[in-house]
This record gives structure tokens, C-alpha cells and sequence, in this order.
């Protein structure tokens, strides 16, 4: 059949190249849903020595205070304030996943330090809504593992059997959109764009 | 003429080449349209109803089209080797050829390989010279002197490691260079290189390691000089004349182009020294220097004229 039986789907030359460039073969409307440009952002070698020279000197609240990293922050903030699921030494015991309103307000904090938190947490929402109203105005640096980092071995995933969900930098911002946070800073941690171990993010609350 | 042109919808050196030769036939008063093979129903674009004069054949064509006593003439964008070592290219042209009245090719190399499968005829590998040219004002220049550009698609063997091994020898001579590396795909390339570059401490000349970037003729404009690693083609490097900006692969052996260069690291280095040497200080005529050279014998414009030419000795 020579006879184009049906209107054309674009108009000139200079329509479809655009068309194409912008989302190669796809469907153009598939493409405009689905495809969601990450801007270049730095990638940090060691996120343990960004969290410490960001602790350095402040008063830091540390959400999930149990880990290795908790100690040298500790060790280099000011005033150190704790928070975490599980008992320890100078731990505020809450949890944050059903209860984040139980959090305690401590006035005179600078910093609040998320790290490796909301992929444990089956409400991220709501622990958001939580720290924002309690620390309004506050800077808090989430970091999270990456979802570009997800990798199998045989027939085993590779993730800690406690995390309940991956984030990438499109599900991540659209997480704090939904509480009407935005990210100030972002960058990856240990790896090249898009394959690193994981993302962080600075958020004022 | 009415000519309908047969592509596949992907971003690709084959796309944009096409739709030059389309917007240039329009230029010149043809009617035309652009058909997705996969679709023999619905154009992607089109200036008439019913039949056309001509079907030109890029990558495919749809079954709908086979039979309907329309002339066909199919254009030989990939190379013949690669086309045979991908393992579908050839095949899919073999399949066609009884179909197609005559085959086009653009470098007269290759002439006697797609002669031998169908009558076949050259004509000029050009570019859009409306759209490649030099902006005025300037957009500001990458870092480096000279600043290098390398921007073709990169797919397996189509990569810049001999054109960041030059480098090496280039920086030696003119330590202010910087090569910088676009459309890098991601992944394990881009993992590739980043270690090299780590490894080899290359950071000190590679001025970056970017990703697609929609508006080729700014970046063109940004650089002094385009590489490229081709061989034994030269694809769409040369776009950079259009914009003024010398364009330097071992694929490119046409005319008497003085920065010719073989596919091997020293002659690529060579090549680049030569071309800064004689340009670095008056690139007002370095930049009308490649600008003419490309009017000279790379307009799109005696493309189309010669394959309307070819068009008409298989529609009349």
C-alpha cells in the first residue's frame, strides 16, 4: 500500500527530529510519563567523612543513631542528640515508623542527620510530616541507598532483608514533594551517577 | 518528485542524515514524506495523499510497500563490514536488493561491495549547512588550547580510547589541551572510562565525560577541533565543518584534506598538533577555512540534485 491512508503524526521535519531526539524511538507520550531527567550532581568518595565534617562543631540530631557512622558524628558535633528504634547508650528510644510524632524537640538543635533511615520505614510520609512540624526551618540530610545500585548474585538479591523499598533521585524528590519538601542539594555517594551506592540529600524542613 | 523516505524512529547518524536530505528536498521543491517501516500506514510526516514517484529506503521497509510498482532506491549509510559483523545489516539489505531498483552510496570505497549486490551510484556525503554554521555570537569555548571535541555515537568499537591515547602524545606538545568526551551512553561505558581515565590519570587533558547533547551545532561551535576514532568511515563528524571547526578521523581520507591521519594513535596526535600549529593563531580563518571546505564538498544541497538525479532515471 503507497497511499498514506492516515493523518501524518507530525507536521514538519524539524517536529519529528525533535521528537526523536528527545525520546529516541519511544512513544512520545510513554517518554513525557516515564522519562525524568536527573541532573548532573557530584558523587561524595566516602559519606561517613561528608556526614562528620557536616556534624563538625553543631548540634546535631542523629535519626537512627545506632550505626558505626553515629559515633564519629557524635565525637565531632558540638552537642550530639540520638534517636533510634533500638536502646543504646544516650538513645532516645522511638518509634519513628508508627509514632515519628513521639520525636523529642530539642530547641537548640543545628543539623538533623537522616542517614540510611527511610528505606527501613514503612510510613516515610509520615515521618516527614512529623520532623517537619517539630523542626520547621531546620536542614536535615537524608541519605539513602540508591536503586541504580540494585544488583543479584545467582538467584539472591543483594539488599539488607530490613529494608521495605529502594529510592532513586526521581522517587526520592517525588517523596518529598508529596510532603512539600524540597531538596536543596543533592548529590551520590561511593559510585558514578546513577550506578552509586546511594544518594543524599540536604532538605531545609 | 514525490518521494517518501523510509526510517526507523531512533535517535541515530542514519535519523538525522535522512531527515537533511528530506528537508532538502523540500527545499528544492520536491513533496515528501517520512514513513516508520514498522507502520506502512501512517506517515510520520507528509506533504501529499496516494502514491509517491519514489521510495527511498533507509533502514527498512514496510511489506505494505513491496509489491506496488513504485520505484525503489535504497541509501547505504552503514559500512559493509560492520553491516556483515552485526549480523542483520547485511542480510536485511540482500533481502531488499530485488526489490530495489538501485542502491545510492555516498563514499566512493565502498562503491564496489554495494555494486556488486546492486547497481549502485555515489553521490556527495553532505550536510545541512543551513543548520551546521558558525554562530554568531560565539556560545563561550570549552576549556582548552585547542579545545577537542569527540561526539559520535558511541557503540562498541565506536569509542574514543585511541583518540584519548593521542592525548598523551598531544599534551607532550601542547599541554594546554583537553579533550571532551560527549555522548557517552552511561553504563558500562561510561564505567569503562571513568576508570581509565582514573587509572591513567588522563583527568589532566580529558576536560569532560558528558552524555548526549540535544544542541549539536553550540557544542560544535564550543570547540576548536572534532575528532573522531572511525574507521574506515566518518559518519557524521563532519557536521564540524559546517561550523568551522576542523575535523580530524582516521575514516576521513577525502579530496586533499591536509589533516588526514591513519587509524593509529601517533598519526591522530600528529594530525591534531599540525592542524592547532597552523590555525592556534588566527582562528577567524581557520573557522572560514573548514566552513568552505564543507560548502566545497559537503552540501546537502548536490546530495539531493544528484539523487534526484538518480530518482528520475528509474521514474520516467
Amino acid at each position: 500500500m503507497s497511499t498514506a491512508a492516515t493523518q501524518p503524526k507530525f507536521s514538519s521535519v524539524a517536529e519529528l527530529r525533535d521528537s526523536i531526539v528527545s525520546s529516541g524511538n519511544l512513544d512520545a507520550a510513554w517518554a513525557a510519563k516515564m522519562l525524568h531527567k536527573v541532573p548532573e550532581m557530584q558523587s561524595v568518595k566516602d559519606r561517613a567523612a561528608f556526614l562528620v565534617e557536616l556534624a563538625k562543631g553543631k548540634v546535631v540530631l542523629d535519626i537512627g543513631c545506632t550505626g558505626a557512622i553515629s559515633k564519629q558524628i557524635k565525637l565531632a558535633a558540638k552537642t550530639y542528640y540520638g534517636v533510634d528504634k533500638v536502646a543504646g547508650d544516650g538513645v532516645e528510644v522511638v518509634d519513628i515508623d508508627h509514632r515519628p510524632d513521639k520525636m523529642p524537640l530539642h530547641e537548640d538543635v543545628e543539623q538533623i542527620i537522616c542517614s540510611e533511615v527511610l528505606e527501613h520505614l514503612a510510613n516515610p510520609g509520615y515521618f516527614l510530616l512529623a520532623l517537619k512540624k517539630l523542626y520547621a526551618g531546620k536542614e536535615v540530610c537524608i541519605t539513602v541507598p540508591n536503586a541504580g545500585a540494585y544488583g543479584v548474585r545467582g538467584d539472591c538479591e543483594i539488599v539488607p532483608g530490613d529494608h521495605v523499598c529502594w529510592y532513586s533521585y526521581t522517587t526520592l524528590c517525588a517523596l518529598l514533594t508529596r510532603y512539600g519538601l524540597k531538596a536543596s542539594e543533592c548529590q551520590w555517594y561511593n559510585g558514578p551517577p546513577h550506578k552509586a551506592e546511594g544518594l543524599i540529600m540536604k532538605v531545609t524542613l | 518528485m514525490k518521494i517518501s523516505h523510509h526510517m526507523k524512529r531512533e535517535n541515530s547518524g542514519l535519523m538525522h542524515t535522512t531527515l537533511e536530505i528530506v528537508e532538502e528536498e523540500q527545499r528544492q521543491g520536491h513533496q515528501v514524506r517520512v514513513m516508520e517501516p514498522s507502520n506502512g500506514v501512517t506517515p510520520m510526516m507528509s506533504e501529499f495523499e496516494g502514491t509517491p514517484d519514489v521510495h527511498c529506503i533507509h533502514s527498512q521497509l514496510s511489506p505494505h510497500t513491496y509489491h506496488d510498482n513504485v520505484s525503489k532506491i535504497m541509501f547505504m549509510h552503514g559500512e559493509p563490514l560492520g553491516s556483515v559483523g552485526n549480523g542483520i545489516s547485511m542480510r536485511a539489505i540482500v533481502d531488499l536488493a530485488p526489490t530495489c531498483e538501485a542502491f545510492i552510496c555516498m563514499r566512493k570505497e565502498e562503491w564496489p561491495i554495494w555494486n556488486a549486490i546492486r547497481k549502485t551510484f555515489i553521490v556527495t556525503k553532505g550536510i545541512d549547512l543551513e543548520r551546521f554554521k558558525i554562530q554568531d555570537p560565539a556560545p563561550p569555548r570549552m576549556n582548552g588550547a585547542p579545545a577537542i571535541l569527540y561526539y559520535e555515537n558511541w557503540r562498541g568499537q565506536r569509542n574514543p580510547l585511541l583518540v584519548c591515547l593521542a592525548m598523551l602524545e598531544v599534551i607532550k606538545v601542547l599541554p594546554e589541551a583537553r579533550l571532551h568526551l560527549y555522548n557517552c551512553p552511561g553504563g558500562k561505558m561510561y564505567e569503562t572510562f571513568q576508570k581509565l581515565i582514573n587509572h591513567g590519570r588522563w583527568y589532566t587533558f580529558i576536560g569532560s565525560l558528558k552524555s548526549q547533547e540535544k544542541d549539536a551545532v553550540t557544542l560544535l561551535n564550543r570547540a576548536d577541533i572534532v575528532v573522531s576514532g572511525l574507521y574506515p568511515l566518518y559518519a557524521r563528524g563532519i557536521e564540524a565543518f559546517g561550523c568551522g571547526r576542523a575535523f580530524i578521523g582516521p575514516g576521513y581520507k577525502e579530496y586533499d584534506y591536509p589533516y588526514q591521519c591513519d587509524l593509529e594513535v601517533h598519526s591522530i596526535a600528529k594530525a591534531i598538533i599540525k592542524c592547532w600549529m597552523d590555525f592556534k593563531d588566527d582562528r577567524k580563518h581557520a573557522e572560514m577555512y573548514f566552513r568552505k571546505w564543507g560548502e566545497k564538498h559537503h552540501n546537502i544541497a548536490d546530495t539531493v540534485k544528484e539523487s534526484v538525479d538518480v530518482y528520475r532515471r528509474y521514474t520516467t
